[in-house]
């Protein structure tokens, strides 16, 4: 982080009119370690490319924001500037201007160092390309001593504006935070805890951030990124799962020094101490297969630090089986039903131990994914026949339109047919020259026409639903007239039914389907569609919904091979 | 009014009416035939209030089910802000603020429940819709202008150049901040309506922005989803669409709306079998069509809260509207309390009704073969005391076959708790099927059954069916096992059967309690359920079941001797034996079929075939239709009302209508193309002469004859004879001239035409309609320059029909062309 600092004086110092800042990990982190380490030293403006999306956003946010002033509801919300200033960048300008001269008072007329630090600013370059070659040219433009500061996950070659309009700016690339520095930063988040609390509260019982577990917790942070540093390498995730599992970790020691208070009524005040190393061994071993647990669901965010910390605290037996519970009373309660695994555990020490952690991980990650479990599958959830449209749909998506004849033609020559199409399957296996083509699996499922999944829909139920062939109930075939002679016809009237379009129409809202050509548009070329990203274009999904119809999905894909 | 007996008729034209216009006059039901005088208006009434109840009962049973997630749902958005010490400790460390999340899978729009009754428990809401969110700005200021419309002083923001923009969530900020503290809400929920159909791109911008203001802006985001998956499997809509660097701006919490089969058949078990709702007893009881049509409906097609009313309402709606007789619904509630014999005495008198109680007359009388007929044709108060006689018998015999429905469920129940495989697996492997659990479900999906998913009510639909079933009795096997169930019970089992039996005829017994007595025994059948009797008998057999219970006991506990207490071996048989009988029996008087009795068919749909074609019309297999044989859709339909009880197949179908015609139609036109420029003049079926029909028809036609492409030169020339024909029809009407013969060599299908034009069809249309206009000299006057272009552009106006339809596809490489969208099963 000694870029930065350098950055913050510079800027201090003698400001570079534009500063950009190339930080592919983490620029939140670096711009809050940048306004933190500014602080008292420069006025500084924090700019978001995504909350500012229009210039007057940004107008007033950058003038607000310099003066300090929050617009307030009984004014009528209204901003510094008394003339109109955000209206154009003239405007703007002459409002800066403005704005510099009222904070240059006092006997030196020097005004405060001014540095606008712009986040995300190739979001800015996306809905405003032309105001990003003024804003690098922000000191020149307004005869003013500030700089603009830039921090970008992307590099300044990709942002920069055409035909050299934008200065070069003084560039600072970040490096990727090494473990010291995520440390580092756990450690003051630490600290920044346990001062927020100790202000917040006035009782004496210690709480997981107090002081004197500090080096506890330094303790703590090692293994933690340890564990992590290998698949992130961002501090804040980190500092996500550190703060997820330390409450937990650090909860034995909490419960024991309570209770130790409670044995010892009457004695003064028991001093607050750090674990021995004996114990912080101890914890270690009983909580690290829980951080690669903590890794693998909240580095995705399948579920909140706070539910996992909820989900993953741990229970009285298996802490005491790691010997945790320091207090003989619980620990008798626990030991006459602990006692023969103790035994074992003592007669041969690793073992057993080791593979008892395992199943309680297995309980512990049961227990976290039970959300997960609560999910029904699509067989469930959906009705039968939107079932046979996935199916359908992703025979669409994955075929190519000419191979539908071969799969699903059943005329008087069938047999030849099916047995050319198996040949060609043969012929397709052979490693050819040539650029080898992409299967479908991996380029995504395409798009396909209305019609095509209607005409897939039918072969489907005419072969694999009995019920649509043989009639909706027997006593309606009588009465409703209908007398279907042709093999097939019966089917073609149900998978034209009001039902089916209104079925494709609910998985679409379900974005099961979608539609990929734009619903105002009624002439001209025909509804398409495709699988939606996830479940429906996922082979095993459908394969199992396919099963649970009696439709062979393998003998109906084309490219089987590839299917894996 | 529709009339929902045609199958044929599966489509309805409503006519656009403009708001402003005074609503049209109440459209009452079609006066039918033996109907009295004022049928129309007291069937439509007795409609109204028969679907309000039946409407009221299942909307109570959904908010019943609901309370509990809506509850849930509440509670974290409340405590959102506020979370137990534990969290905090989490929360407190963590590198930003997460926004608090709710999402909640199931809660689409389509359900009209849900998210109705979780908005009325919320203060101050924003709600936020899809077509809300075409960009960011619209967005955010829909937003805000949602949150400050909560607060009076809110909705005056006017956005000048002077101060923040209406967009500008600052606002929002100064707003909140601005709100006196003891008002204030204590958090601002976003509502995010059917999250799957926003733009997602616009959505994470929107989120990132509310996560720079949390949380002193306190912002609660509620995600409505349609889909059933749980929100935080990562195969999910918010996993698999949204990036992480928006998830993790998020706290995410699930909640899983019941929905489904599941929920679906507890609610119509709940509304027409249980017997806990019985002195609210619903008009109108659906037959086993209404309900068999419910379950196939939801099983293939949408287990919906919709679907389930539009189809009760149906099923209501059909039922008023068909029978004369459900005038007496009206006439004669149920209810003792409502009954109001001179009404109906007096409705019958009047002069206009004669048809009508000649009707009532002759139902009663069939119903029941005993000879007073004489009496009730004669005196008044004997036809109105059969018809009260009649309703309440009715009524006993739903209850009796509902109490049957329960009974069977119950011993099932009792012999799976025990661990029995109980009746079998078509009963469903838990008793309640509300408890259905995930595992038992997905077991039963992978069934091959017809309905794995409504077992409980296709066992009652089966009761229902009893009599009339003819492939397979499965109930009645059923009721056979059951005794031989009972006779297998050992004594400890027995023992505890009674024992919940007993409690469940008493609660019966307690409920039924006033009914009873009403039912005025007429030498008729008894129309209580003998439930004072029953509960007797059970309880002294209990009594008995409590001994040989002891003496079990004492003979397994004590000294183990199997020969020491004989008598009581005996007893036991004895009592097995006769529990079982009377089950057996006890069944069989209850399930009598609800057809037997008089007068069945005005409180119950029976096996009347349900409109399902209005549901779920084939709309393409009516166009087609209709655009073949349009004089069978324009034709006035014969009134085809029979006074037949709706039983069985009691309709009888129009024959000559037009699904049953559209078969013939294309045979015909197959013929056609066999017997080469032959045009169906002189065909012998009915079918009309291709020149009389409509343009469109006419086109359509030659359509189908064509091949994969079609020229629409060559088109136009066979409509262009086509329209020859009729014209020389007229002007021979007219004229008295015939020149039919002539014409009729000179009709070629575009197909044939095609083939011995495909040079030409290349060339510009133009110039071949002035080679045309050449080719016949002989009628080159002012009027036949007119005909041409009559008949130009009458073919343009059918192209652009069929066009609309959607029958044809133009290409773009070649212009004189289009292609077929439609095919015959024959092609």
């Amino acid at each position: 982080m000694n870029s930065l600092n350098e950055v913050v004086s510079l800027v201090e110092l003698f400001p570079p009119p534009f500063i950009f800042i190339n930080d592919p990990i983490s620029p939140k982190y670096t711009i809050q370690y940048l306004i933190s380490a500014s602080e008292d030293k420069i006025r500084l403006v924090h700019i978001d490319g995504t909350s500012c999306f229009t210039p007057r956003l940004l107008y007033d946010t950058i003038l607000n924001g310099l003066s300090q002033h929050r617009p307030s509801w009984d004014e009528g919300c209204r901003n510094w500037s008394q003339e109109t200033a955000n209206d154009s960048m003239d405007s703007f300008l002459r409002a800066l201007k403005a704005l510099y001269a009222s904070l240059c008072t006092g006997s030196s007329n020097k005004g405060p160092r001014v540095a606008l630090v712009i986040e995300k600013p190739e979001r800015l370059k996306e809905r405003m390309p032309d105001i990003l070659a003024p804003f690098t040219r922000l000191a020149e433009l307004s005869n003013l001593e500030l700089s603009v500061v830039m921090v970008s996950e992307a590099r300044w070659e990709d942002i920069r504006p055409p035909f050299g309009s934008a200065i070069d700016p003084y560039y600072v690339d970040i490096p990727v935070p090494t473990k010291e520095v995520i440390i580092e930063h756990l450690i003051k988040t630490f600290e920044r805890c346990s001062r927020d609390f100790n202000l917040g509260s006035t009782s004496t019982t210690p709480h997981p951030y107090d002081s004197v577990l500090l080096q506890t917790y330094k303790h703590f942070i090692y293994i933690v990124v340890d564990v992590c540093y290998l698949y992130t390498n961002d501090p804040h995730e980190i500092q996500y799962i550190a703060a997820a599992r330390w409450p937990g970790f650090i909860n034995p020691v909490l419960d024991a020094h309570s209770m130790n208070v409670e044995a010892a009524e009457d004695d003064n005040d028991i001093e607050f101490e750090r674990p021995s190393t004996e114990l912080l061994l101890r914890l270690t071993r009983h909580f690290k297969p829980s951080l690669s647990l903590a890794l693998e669901q909240l580095y995705p965010r399948l579920t909140n630090a706070a539910d996992w910390a909820r989900a993953n605290e741990s229970d009285a037996s298996s802490l005491a089986r790691d010997g945790l519970i320091l207090s003989d009373t619980v620990m008798d309660d626990v030991e006459e039903e602990e006692d023969t695994v103790n035994e074992m555990l003592f007669s041969s020490p690793s073992r057993p131990r080791s593979s008892k952690r395992i199943q309680e991980q297995k309980v512990a990650q049961d227990l976290s994914s039970s959300d997960i479990k609560d999910t029904l599958p699509l067989s469930v959830s959906l009705p039968r026949l939107s079932q046979f449209i996935l199916v359908a749909a992703y025979i669409a998506s994955m075929n190519p339109p000419k191979t539908d004849l071969r799969l699903f033609g059943r005329g008087t020559d069938e047999k030849k047919r099916r047995r050319r199409a198996t040949k060609r399957q043969m012929a397709n296996a052979k490693p050819k020259s040539g650029p080898a083509k992409i299967p479908q699996r991996f380029s995504g499922p395409s798009p396909f026409p209305l019609e095509r999944l209607i005409a897939i829909l039918g072969a489907l139920v005419e072969e694999n639903d009995p019920i649509a062939s043989e009639g909706i109930s027997s006593q309606n075939v009588p009465a409703d007239g209908l007398d279907f002679r042709i093999p097939g016809e019966r089917t073609d009237y149900e998978v034209t039914r009001v039902g089916v379009y209104a079925s494709i129409a609910q998985l679409t809202s379900l974005r099961l389907l979608v539609k990929t050509t734009s619903s105002d548009k009624l002439d001209g070329l025909s509804t398409m569609l495709k699988c939606g990203s996830g479940a429906p274009s996922s082979y095993e999904t459908i394969l199992s919904l396919a099963k649970g119809l009696g439709v062979p999905l393998p003998d109906l894909i084309w490219d089987t091979a590839a299917m894996g | 009014m529709v009339n929902l007996d045609d199958v044929n008729e599966t489509a309805y034209y409503i006519p656009y009416e403009e708001q402003s216009a005074e609503p049209s006059e109440r459209s009452l039901p079609l006066h039918l035939a033996f109907d009295l005088p004022n049928g129309p208006e007291l069937r439509w009434n007795a409609y109204k209030s028969a679907w309000d109840k039946c409407l009221n009962r299942i909307q109570t049973l959904f908010h019943e089910l609901y309370e509990p997630v809506v509850a849930e749902v509440v509670e974290k958005i409340e405590s959102a802000y506020n979370d137990d010490n534990q969290s905090d400790f989490t929360s407190l460390a963590l590198p930003h603020f997460e926004i608090p999340t709710i999402a909640v899978a199931n809660s689409s729009s389509a359900d009209p429940y849900f998210l109705s009754s979780v908005i009325s428990q919320l203060r101050s809401i924003a709600h936020l819709y899809p077509s809300d969110c075409v960009n960011l700005t619209t967005a955010m200021k829909f937003i805000i202008s949602g949150f400050l419309s909560t607060s009076g002083s809110g909705s005056s923001y006017k956005s000048s150049a002077k101060i923040l923009a209406a967009y500008d969530i600052n606002v929002l900020v100064a707003w909140y901040s601005a709100q006196k503290a003891d008002t204030r809400p204590r958090n601002l929920v976003l509502l995010l309506h059917d999250f799957e159909q926003f733009d997602p791109g616009v959505l994470q911008d929107v989120l990132y922005i509310c996560s720079q203001h949390v949380p002193s802006l306190p912002l609660v985001v509620l995600i409505s989803l349609s889909s059933s998956q749980s929100p935080l499997s990562p195969q999910s809509y918010l996993h698999v669409t949204y990036p992480r660097s928006t998830l993790k701006l998020m706290r995410i919490q699930s909640v899983i709306v019941p929905s489904g089969p599941r929920v679906l058949e507890e609610v119509i078990i709940k509304t027409f079998v249980d017997l806990s709702s019985v002195n609210d007893e619903l008009d109108i009881v659906p037959g086993p069509a209404v309900l068999e049509f419910l379950v196939e409906y939801a099983t293939r097609f949408n287990p919906s809260v919709h679907a389930l009313l539009n189809i009760l309402q149906l099923a209501h709606l059909k039922h008023f509207l068909t029978n004369p007789l459900t005038a007496l619904v009206s006439l004669v509630p149920h209810l003792p309390s409502g009954i109001n014999a001179l009404s109906l005495e007096s409705t019958l008198q009047e002069p206009g009704s004669t048809d009508f109680k000649e009707l009532l007359v002759q139902r009663l009388t069939f119903d029941r073969d005993d000879s007073d007929n004489y009496n009730l044709t004669s005196s008044l108060p004997a036809l109105t005391r059969a018809v009260h006689i009649a309703c309440s018998q009715f009524r006993t015999r739903t209850r009796s076959i509902r109490l049957a429905y329960l009974l069977l469920q119950g011993l099932h129940g009792f012999l799976s708790e025990k661990g029995y495989k109980g009746l079998g697996n078509h009963w469903g492997s838990t008793t309640v099927p509300a408890v259905m659990s995930t595992a038992a479900q997905t077991a039963a999906s992978t069934l091959s059954s017809r309905y794995p998913q409504y077992l409980s009510l296709q066992n009652y639909i089966n009761l229902l069916q009893l009599h009339t079933q003819t492939h397979s009795k499965q109930s009645v096997k059923d009721i056979t096992y059951a005794r031989t169930l009972l006779r297998k019970l050992r004594p400890e089992e027995l023992r505890a059967y009674l024992n919940t039996l007993i409690p469940k005829f008493q609660e019966l017994q307690n409920d039924l309690g006033v009914d009873i007595t009403t039912g005025d025994d007429d030498g008729e059948e008894s129309s209580n359920l003998n439930l004072a009797e029953v509960v007797r008998m059970l309880e002294e057999w209990r009594t008995e079941a409590e001994e040989v219970y002891r003496a079990y006991e004492t003979v397994e506990t004590g000294t183990r001797e199997r020969n020491m207490n004989e008598t009581a071996v005996e007893k036991f048989k004895l009592l097995k034996e006769n529990l079982a009988e009377w089950m057996y029996e006890y069944l069989g008087v209850l399930t009598t079929p609800i057809e037997s009795g008089p007068l069945w068919d005005v409180y119950y749909t029976g096996s009347a075939v349900f409109p399902s074609e209005t549901l779920n019309p084939s709309i393409r297999a009516s166009v087609i239709a209709g655009l073949l044989r349009p004089k069978d859709f324009v034709a006035e339909p014969p009134s085809r009302f029979s006074h037949v009880p709706a039983g069985g197949d009691g309709y009888e179908v129009a024959p000559h209508k037009a699904h049953a015609g559209q078969k013939d139609t294309q045979q015909d036109n197959f013929a056609e193309e066999e017997n080469g420029d032959e045009i169906t003049d002189d065909s012998e079926d009915d079918s009309d002469p291709l020149h009389t029909l409509p343009d469109t028809s006419v086109l359509f036609h030659r359509y189908l004859e064509s091949g994969k492409m079609i020229n629409v030169y060559d088109w136009f020339e066979s409509f262009h004879t086509v329209i020859g024909i009729q014209r020389r029809e007229t002007n021979a009407k007219e004229g008295g001239k015939k020149r039919k013969g002539k014409a009729a060599n000179g009709i070629v299908s575009p197909a044939k035409k095609g083939k011995e034009k495909a040079k030409e069809s290349d060339l510009d249309g133009d110039e071949e309609m002035n080679d045309h206009g050449e080719e016949h000299p002989e009628s080159s006057s002012d009027s036949e320059e007119r005909h041409q272009l009559l008949v130009q552009a009458r073919f343009i106006r059918a192209l652009h029909e069929l066009d609309f339809l959607g029958f044809i596809k133009h290409t773009r490489r070649k212009p004189d062309h289009v292609l077929r969208t439609v095919f015959d099963v024959g092609d």
